[in-house]
Parts: C-alpha cells; sequence; structure tokens
C-alpha cells in the first residue's frame, strides 16, 4: 500500500495517470474473468449453431448430419416475413407500452422521493408487492381478474379475453408487473441530488413541480435511458404474456406471434437451433439499433 | 491490443482449469449412470420421470430383489423433462437408462433419441394388451414402451336430455341434431377449446384415417383423406351452427363455471378429468350421464385414444441395462408395483391402462376412480369407463416432425373455430406446412 | 498506512460534508430537501395512494384465495372470504405435501439468494466503479460485451451453458447456482451507472491530493458512497435469484436441492396435468414464498435514506 502511494507521488502526468487507470482496473478483474466465462463464452458457442444446419434423409430416422452452411441460416432469416411482422407488432407495441412503462415509474421514484420518508419507506414496499410476486401467481391472478366469468370488471362490460383486447390485457399485466423494478433503479439516482439545490430552489420560489421537472428529473436521465433501453429489450422479446394468451386468444395469437415466441418454437419446440440462433442474430442487431438510438437521445437530453 | 488479447486467453483458460479443479475437489459430481457394468454387483439403473411417486416405486423395486439397483430422478415437468433430456444427448453424458415420455414414438425415433428394444423386451410383452404394444413399434421395431391413450367416452346432461326427450346421442348425427334444437334456447352441443385440436385427432382416428404412414423409404402424409374430411365435416357443421362453446383449458374458473352452469349438453372426456369436475361443478354433480363415445360411421362407436407421449431407453443404452430397466417395468406392471406408485396424499392411483388382463385385475382400479355422486349412474359409469379402457384404439402415426407441425395445427386450428377458415383449410394449410418442412429436413415424402 | 494519510482521509471527509444539515458521519447524514412542502405534500400522499392501489389490489385475490378450499376457489367470490376458513388446513397441506419438501424448498432459496446476491453485489459494485472511474485500457471491450450480452436472447444460452459447465463440472452441485450468478452483466452496468453520479470525481481527486492510494480510496470513501446502489442491486439480485426456476430446472438433479419457484412450477404443472387439482398447495405456498422478500424488503429500508449521497462539489 505504502510503495504504491509513493510511486503515485513520483510518477508525473500520463505515466502517472496509467498507473492509477491500471490500479483502477483491477476493480474489474474478477467481474471481467467470470464474465468472459460464464457468459461470454457461452455466447459465443451458440452462435457457432447459427453457421451449421442439420439435415437428414429417407424416413428422416435417426440423428441428423451437421453440415457447415456458413450465412446461409442468417440469409434466410432476413427473408423470413413471419419474423419481420412480428417485429413490426412487438415495436408499435414497444412504442406505446414504453412510454407508459416509464412515465408511471418516474411519477411513483418522484413521489416517493418527495414524501416524508415515514411515508416513502411504507409505500416503497408497497408499491414494489408487483416487482415480487412471482410470474405464476401474477398470472393466475390476472386469469381470474380478466376471465369473463369471474371478472369483478365484467359489469363494465369489457371483455379482456376478447382477440381485440388482447393488446390492453397484455400491456396492463406488463406494465403492472414491470412498475416497481423500474421505479427502484430510478429512485436511486434520484439519491445523489445535492439537497443545497433544491433548497435554494424553493427559497427562490420555485414550485414542487418545477423542481421536480428542472432538477430533479435531469438528475434521472442516466437511469431512465437504462430503464428505457431494458423496457425496450423486454418488450422486442415480448414472450410471456403473448404465450399466456396464446390459448386465450389462439386465432389472433399465432406460434410465431413475436420474435421472440418463433425463436422459441424453433429452438424447443421444432428443435431447430441452427435457425433459432440466426433468427436470435438478427433480432440481437436490431435491438443493438434500438439500444444505440437510446443512448444517441440521451447525449442530446444530456447537452 | 494483441498482449491484451492473450492476457484475456489465458486468464479465461487459467481460470476454466481452477474451475475444473476445485469443482472436482467439491466432489458431488460423480456420475453414477449407465456406469457399472460388474458381474459380481447389482445392475445400476437410472429412472427418469416426473411422477413423484416414483420414488416409492423404485424403492419397493430395489427392496423386491437384489440384482437391479434403481436410481430415481425426479423432474419437475413435462417441460423440464423434454429440455434435461436434450441437454443430456446433446452433452453425450449423463443419460438415464429409461425415461418416462414426452413426445411421440415417432419423434423419439427421428431425433435419434431412442434405442431399438425389440429383443430385450420381450420378455415383459406378455404385461400388455395388442392396443398397447402397436403403440410402441414402428414399422415392427420397438423403440418404447407400450402404452395406450386414456379411452374417451362421453357425458350428457341429465337436464338437458330431459328437456328435449332426446336418448344418448349415439352417432354425430345424432349430437347435431341435439345440438340445433338446444342451441335455439342458447344451451351449446360441445365444447371446442380454440388452443386444443385433439377433438379433430381423436373424430380423424375414430374415422379410420392415417395422417402419417411409412411406405417403403418414405412418409405418405394424408391430412385431407376421407376419413379425416368426414370429422372436419362433423365439425365444420357444430361452428357453423353455432352450437359450440369455446373455453380454454387455461382459464379453469370460466371453463367450469360454463360447463356447471346447465348450458353444455355434451362433451367428451376422460376418466381422469372427472375429480377436477366433480370438484369444481358442484350445481350438475350427479347430473352427467355416461355413454360410449359416438360413432362418425356406420361401423359403430370407436374409442379414440392419441398416445403423444411413449417411454423410451435412451439411444446407447447396452444390452444389460436393458434387461434390467425390463426387469424394472415388469414390476410396474404388478400390483404390487402399482399399489407402491398410490399417492400418499390423496390414496389414489390411476387406472393403468393398456396392461393385460391376465395380470392385473383392473376393475378394482376402475371402481376407485370413479367419485361419488358426480355420474348420473355409477354402474353405468364403471361399465363405460372400462369399455372406454380396453377398446381404446392403438396406432396412430404422428409422424418424424411432430414438434413442427403441431404448433401449425393448433394455429390453423384455433382460426377455424374463431370462423375464420374452415376446418378443411385449416387441413389443408397444416399439410402443407408439413409438406414444407419435411422437405426443408431432406426426409422424402409423398402426399395423398 | 502512515498517519498523514489517515488525517489526509478524514479532513477530505469532514470537508466534504459541511453543508448544511448534513453531519461529520455520512451513515447517519440525512437529509429532507427533497420533500414536497406545503400543499403539495397532499397531492403527492393522494396520488401515492392511488398508485399503491393499483399495485397492490391484484394481490388481494390471492390473500382471499389461500384462505378458501378447492371446492369454494372458483365457485365464490374471489373477492371477498366465503366458505369454511381454510387457511390453516391449506398451510398444514402445503407443508406436509411430498413429505414436506416444501421447507427444504424454501431454505434452499433463502441461503442460495443471499449468498449470490451479496457475491454479486461485491463483484458487480467493484467492476462497476472500475468501468465508471477510471479510463483504462479495454475498458470499451467490457462494456461492448456487456451490452452484447444484454441483446442475446438469455433462453438460447441454456443449452451451450449447459454443454459447457457440464464438462467442468458444474452440474448437480451448488456451485452451479452460486458461480455464474455473481457475473451478472447487468448489475454491473447498473454499478457503474450509479458510481458515475454517486461518486463525484472531484472528491477522489482531493483524496488523491492528500496521499491516497486508489485502494484506498475505495475502502475508506467511494464505497460508502455507494451504499444505496449498492443495496438496490442486491435487492433487485435477490428477487431475480428468488424467482428463477430455469437455471435450476436444467442443473440440479436432485429435487431436494430445487428453489421454491422451481417447486411451484412443478407442482402446478403436475396439478393441472393429472386428476389432482394441486392449485390451492401452489397459490398457499407462492404467498408464503412472498414473505421473506418482503421483510428483506423493509430490513434494507435503512439503506434508502433520503440525501445520504454528496454531490456538492459539482
Amino acid at each position: 500500500m505504502s510503495s504504491s502511494t509513493s510511486t503515485v507521488t513520483r510518477s508525473k502526468g500520463l505515466s502517472w495517470r496509467t498507473l492509477q487507470a491500471m490500479k483502477g482496473s483491477t476493480f474489474a478483474l474478477p467481474f471481467v474473468g467470470g464474465f468472459i466465462f460464464f457468459v461470454f463464452i457461452p455466447i459465443g458457442i451458440a452462435l457457432v449453431e447459427s453457421l451449421y444446419a442439420e439435415k437428414k434423409s429417407g424416413l428422416g430416422l435417426g440423428k441428423a448430419t451437421r453440415s457447415f452452411v456458413g450465412f446461409d441460416n442468417i440469409a434466410q432469416a432476413l427473408q423470413d416475413t413471419t419474423f419481420w411482422t412480428g417485429l413490426g407488432r412487438v415495436a408499435v407495441y414497444a412504442i406505446i407500452v414504453v412510454p407508459l412503462t416509464q412515465g408511471l415509474s418516474m411519477l411513483m421514484a418522484l413521489l416517493i422521493d418527495a414524501a416524508s420518508r415515514k411515508t416513502a419507506n411504507r409505500f416503497r414496499v408497497l408499491l414494489l408487492l408487483p416487482y415480487m410476486t412471482p410470474g405464476i401467481v401474477s398470472t393466475i391472478i390476472w386469469i381470474y381478474l380478466y376471465s369473463p366469468a369471474t371478472s369483478p370488471f365484467k359489469g363494465l362490460g369489457v371483455n379482456f379475453f376478447d382477440s381485440n383486447m388482447v393488446w390492453v390485457s397484455m400491456g396492463q399485466m406488463a406494465i403492472w408487473a414491470g412498475l416497481g423494478f423500474n421505479m427502484l433503479i430510478q429512485y436511486g439516482s434520484l439519491q445523489s441530488i445535492p439537497g443545497e439545490i433544491i433548497e435554494a430552489a424553493r427559497l427562490d420560489g420555485a414550485s414542487e413541480l418545477r423542481i421536480a421537472w428542472s432538477i430533479k428529473i435531469p438528475y434521472m436521465i442516466s437511469a431512465v435511458s437504462l430503464t428505457t433501453m431494458f423496457n425496450i429489450i423486454g418488450v422486442l422479446q415480448l414472450f410471456n404474456e403473448p404465450y399466456f394468451f396464446r390459448s386465450i386468444s389462439p386465432q389472433t395469437i399465432t406460434k410465431d406471434f413475436t420474435p421472440a415466441m418463433q425463436i422459441y418454437n424453433e429452438a424447443f419446440q421444432a428443435g431447430n437451433l441452427n435457425y433459432a440462433t440466426a433468427l436470435s442474430l438478427v433480432l440481437a442487431v436490431i435491438l443493438g439499433l434500438a439500444s444505440a438510438c437510446v443512448y444517441a437521445i440521451q447525449n442530446k437530453v444530456d447537452k | 491490443m494483441k498482449s491484451w488479447k492473450t492476457l484475456k486467453n489465458v486468464s479465461a483458460a487459467i481460470l476454466a482449469g481452477a474451475l475444473t479443479v476445485s469443482m472436482a475437489a467439491c466432489g458431488n459430481t460423480a456420475d453414477t449412470t449407465a456406469g457399472d457394468t460388474k458381474s459380481d454387483g447389482p445392475v445400476e439403473i437410472e429412472i427418469w420421470s416426473w411422477d413423484k411417486n416414483g420414488q416409492n416405486v423404485v424403492d419397493a423395486f430395489n427392496k423386491s430383489q437384489d440384482e437391479v439397483k434403481a436410481k430415481f430422478v425426479l423432474q419437475a415437468s413435462n417441460t423440464a423433462i423434454q429440455q434435461n433430456f436434450r441437454n443430456a444427448f446433446k452433452a453425450e453424458s449423463g443419460l438415464p437408462d429409461y425415461v418416462q415420455g414426452f413426445a411421440p414414438l415417432t419423434t423419439n425415433v427421428a431425433n435419434g433419441w431412442a434405442e431399438d428394444i425389440s429383443e430385450s423386451i420381450k420378455s415383459i410383452l406378455g404385461d400388455y394388451t395388442d392396443a398397447a404394444k402397436s403403440n410402441a413399434q414402428l414399422d415392427g421395431t420397438y423403440y418404447g414402451f407400450p402404452t395406450v391413450g386414456s379411452g374417451q367416452f362421453s357425458l350428457i346432461n341429465t337436464d338437458v336430455k330431459a328437456k328435449y326427450g332426446v336418448e344418448d346421442p349415439k352417432t354425430w348425427d345424432e349430437v347435431l341434431e341435439l345440438g340445433k334444437k338446444a342451441q335455439a334456447d342458447g344451451v351449446k352441443v360441445f365444447n371446442l377449446a380454440g388452443e386444443d385440436p385433439s377433438v379433430l385427432e381423436a373424430l380423424a382416428q375414430e374415422a379410420g384415417a392415417n395422417w402419417f404412414q411409412i411406405d417403403g423409404d418414405q412418409w405418405k402424409v394424408n391430412f385431407l383423406d376421407k376419413g379425416t374430411l368426414k370429422a372436419a365435416d362433423v365439425i365444420q357443421q357444430m361452428i357453423d351452427g353455432d352450437m359450440v362453446s369455446n373455453q380454454t383449458y387455461k382459464d379453469r374458473p370460466s371453463l367450469y363455471s360454463f360447463f356447471d352452469s346447465g348450458n353444455l349438453a355434451f362433451m367428451t372426456t376422460q376418466y381422469w378429468s372427472i375429480n377436477g369436475y366433480k370438484t369444481n361443478m358442484p350445481n350438475t354433480s350427479g347430473k352427467w350421464e355416461p355413454f360410449e363415445y359416438p360413432a362418425i360411421d356406420d361401423s359403430g362407436s370407436k374409442t379414440p385414444g392419441i398416445v403423444s407421449q411413449v417411454a423410451f431407453v435412451p439411444a446407447g443404452t447396452d444390452r444389460t441395462h436393458q434387461d434390467a430397466v425390463m426387469k424394472y417395468i415388469h414390476f410396474t406392471n404388478t400390483e404390487e408395483g402399482i399399489e407402491a406408485g398410490r399417492d400418499p396424499e390423496t390414496k389414489t392411483t390411476g387406472v393403468p391402462q393398456g396392461r393385460s388382463a391376465d395380470t392385473i385385475d383392473i376393475d378394482k382400479y376402475i371402481k376407485a376412480n370413479i367419485p361419488e355422486n358426480f355420474y348420473s349412474d355409477d354402474d353405468k359409469a364403471f361399465d363405460v369407463v372400462k369399455n372406454a379402457t380396453e377398446t381404446v384404439l392403438g396406432e396412430f402415426n404422428l409422424g418424424p416432425n411432430y414438434d413442427a407441425w403441431f404448433p401449425e395445427l393448433q394455429d390453423q386450428w384455433g382460426k377455424a373455430v374463431a370462423k375464420q377458415q374452415t376446418v378443411k383449410q385449416a387441413l389443408e394449410n397444416t399439410q402443407q406446412f408439413v409438406a414444407d418442412d419435411l422437405k426443408s429436413k431432406g426426409i422424402n415424402y409423398t402426399i395423398g | 498506512m502512515s498517519t498523514t494519510m489517515s488525517n489526509a482521509v478524514t479532513k477530505t471527509k469532514s470537508g466534504l460534508f459541511h453543508h448544511g444539515k448534513r453531519g461529520g458521519d455520512i451513515e447517519t447524514a440525512e437529509s429532507t430537501a427533497g420533500q414536497a412542502k406545503g400543499a403539495a405534500k397532499y397531492t403527492v400522499l393522494a396520488v401515492l395512494i392511488f398508485l399503491a392501489f393499483y399495485a397492490v389490489a391484484p394481490l388481494w385475490w390471492l390473500i382471499v384465495a389461500i384462505t378458501k378450499s378447492t371446492q369454494t376457489i372458483y365457485t365464490t367470490n374471489g373477492l371477498w372470504f366465503a366458505g369454511k376458513f381454510n387457511l390453516f388446513q391449506n398451510l398444514h397441506d402445503l407443508f406436509t405435501y411430498q413429505d414436506g419438501i416444501y421447507s427444504t424448498w424454501l431454505w434452499n432459496t433463502i441461503w442460495l439468494s443471499s449468498v449470490t446476491s451479496a457475491g454479486a453485489m461485491v463483484v458487480t459494485v467493484a467492476a462497476g466503479y472500475a468501468l465508471a472511474k477510471y479510463k483504462f485500457f479495454g475498458r470499451g471491450a467490457i462494456m461492448t460485451g456487456i451490452i452484447i450480452s444484454f441483446i442475446i436472447p438469455g433462453s438460447l444460452l441454456t443449452v451451450p451453458s449447459f454443454l459447457l459447465f457440464n464438462k467442468v463440472g458444474l452440474y448437480d452441485n451448488w456451485w452451479v447456482m452460486i458461480l455464474p450468478a455473481m457475473f451478472t452483466p447487468f448489475d454491473t452496468y447498473l454499478a457503474k451507472v450509479y458510481a458515475e453520479s454517486a461518486v463525484p470525481d472531484e472528491l477522489m481527486e482531493a483524496a488523491r491530493i492528500d496521499g491516497a492510494g486508489e485502494y484506498r480510496i475505495f475502502t475508506t470513501i467511494s464505497w460508502r458512497l455507494m451504499v444505496t446502489p449498492a443495496a438496490t442491486i442486491f435487492l433487485l439480485h435477490f428477487v431475480q435469484s428468488w424467482n428463477s426456476f430455469m437455471w435450476p430446472m436444467i442443473f440440479l438433479k436432485d429435487y431436494h436441492k430445487w428453489t421454491v419457484m422451481l417447486g411451484l412450477q412443478s407442482w402446478l404443472a403436475r396439478g393441472t396435468d393429472s386428476q389432482y387439482d394441486l392449485t390451492m398447495i401452489v397459490l398457499t405456498g407462492a404467498f408464503i414464498s412472498m414473505i421473506p422478500v418482503i421483510i428483506l424488503m423493509i430490513a434494507m429500508q435503512r439503506y434508502w435514506k433520503s440525501g445520504m449521497t454528496v454531490g456538492s462539489l459539482k
């Protein structure tokens, strides 16, 4: 420790900075090692699959022969109209659901921040309950609350299982389940606002709304862009809700209704892992582009 | 940059090595499957199943003899057993010696999963009925264990029956007639779930259809034969005449409450659904009259039962282990084995279907599966369930690519039930899908 | 460690916290500056009550449901108690079904989630701090790798992961539940985002001028500023770990090692595929499984004090 301290004081300029950065980078070493082994190598193995295809012959009984086909699978994926139609669907859905989810969670985070600590503590737990609810339970609950036979809302004349309502019903489930998660992350970013700034603004006669808009929200931007990015990635990979609604409204929700459903069907039902990987790769590039857009917008807002 | 890459590679390799060592040191990873073939000790076999009472059966088996030592691995669900088997198969390690069925016979063969057990299974073939045996063979070779589908039978609501003064519908045409009468009062004659085309399959099977047949070196695919079209026609008439409800099995509360409302006249079912009905349909309990599955043509009533899950021995299992598995399976076919599988909580056990009457007294199991006060006539229920169990049809080949086409049939069926297309169009589209899929896989086929 | 240095750090600390009511001890420092004042207070409260109602109301159904029996759950009004009060019978059934395996699953999940979340928190907060505060060589590559991992559908990784981990002996073994979960890219990314604003560069520079080394800065200053982010990461990871069922399904062979969610999934699947209805056991089990997470959340409240961090040097 003391020797390194003396090195720091002795070194000057660029090398001093470099040494400091190198030391700093050691904080990331355990993560990088584990990440490469546990996450990146499996990704690599998966991607190799997209370059192969399996063929059978005769009656198709017995193990298939595996052959290298290069980018054939990717080319096929790029021309797959089912895939692009599905992507169009989730894109439209994302345009509506993402802003709603993010707006509502920002509102919750701001409200918790603006409430007294006692109130905040109480409400934080309540608002996080949907997030803590296990998926299997929320499915059972929503079946009950949506079902035309049992729904408490049936008096309103709304049938949540109607094929025209499927999108609304799915969106509502997703928003409910996603609230707590986004709120928690966004709330974390509100913690770094210096109290003096807010106190000064209040002394200048700024309203609470004005304080939230001009001071608090700008501080939330990096966290919000993170949750937005994840929200977009999550929605474009939409699977759970349509998978659940498939049996409720099978004429609308087909086996390849969304890209993620198509990938799941190819990989785990039809056993066509090669093509599924190629589809995922195309989807990944699109998700990458979407994330890049979020960042471009964030940078603009930041300036 | 280059040195960084090298560093990365080296550190990754070191980490991988370190992990291997530390994991091995932790022990706990010894793979005891399919290993021991020493002649002195017992043969060790591993059984995969998602029946939670399987452990008790295996324990009882191990106690009953000392030549084979079975190890039971409980799987979380049907999905779990499927995924775990696929993974182990791909990794070529940790495969069991026996897997509870999760896919149709031909799928198991087409994927190279199932071993040819024609020789080793001979010792226990006497345990089974002919229909069960036919479901375990592909082109004369045994690739799985004999089994039958649960025989279908009919239930009619006695109130509805009295109201319209009809007899039990012996044929589907009579079902349609009742449907027409009942529809005027808003009573539905049948339920067609949009996600479940099994009614179409069952009717097609009853009408003598064969969607997939082996013809030399190619598959003969026919979703549009006379039998299937007859089945499609019956269903189409029900849909067009607004005679059906569309309750989904996902939404149990709705399904039960509709079935229990008195507005459903007729349904087809199998014995294991009845407990659920009994529990959740208090108003109509005691009002369901059981009778045989309606006939679709002049050849009389037949009992459909399509088998889409066949248990098998994984490819590569040697003869010694196969024989050991046969000893275990034979034990599960005995009264002792069935008793060991009795659920300790509910004190119930399923009906051992497909077992030969010489070895099992099936009557008492059927009786035990007739809940009090659900059927309008328990004695008749016994006869009907017994008849369904004994006469259930075998052999309905689901082809080498069932995993791919079944979801497509579901999609097409859902559209037909919602009146967006006809049932015949649904079949045509599915057949086209099957043809395209087989072609892309390089499998030979002909249509019709 | 030299005495000059420790003095320097103390000096830095007190120098940083001289504003207003922020006292010298950052762990108890607290500000109410963010809170709304006056009439706005009631508006805030009203909207919060409304949102809380939206969040909690659907769960009311679950609370009512677990007091019923298989016979009454779907045949009586789901939003109010009816029939025999069956909660204790349900609890009894839950804890005795399948030889009382539920308690084992619950315990497995509690310790696994705690250990992996603590591990993940340490690893990812350190990594996030490095990525946010140091411009070292390879930083861009790591960030790119993290982003790539986000956009590849996770379900596709189950097969390759199985093949790889099986080879290195990580199968049917507790380590497979612990190790991979500690290197969650999302947590690292989140830690980076938080560290960027929670730890001011000026503060680190000040400490450096006072002669503190990089490790010293982290152990004495930076980690304290990241308590709230770390708690957030811990909680997020805990909930995720608590709800996971795919990983244990694939990697744990012995059902005594299963987690609560895998067990419940298994019961639910069996309940609908066989003649025995396990709905009540699943619902009761699900309700009980939420309690530890709620307790943890309440216990961790103290890490979410408002106005704890320092940005006043900006």
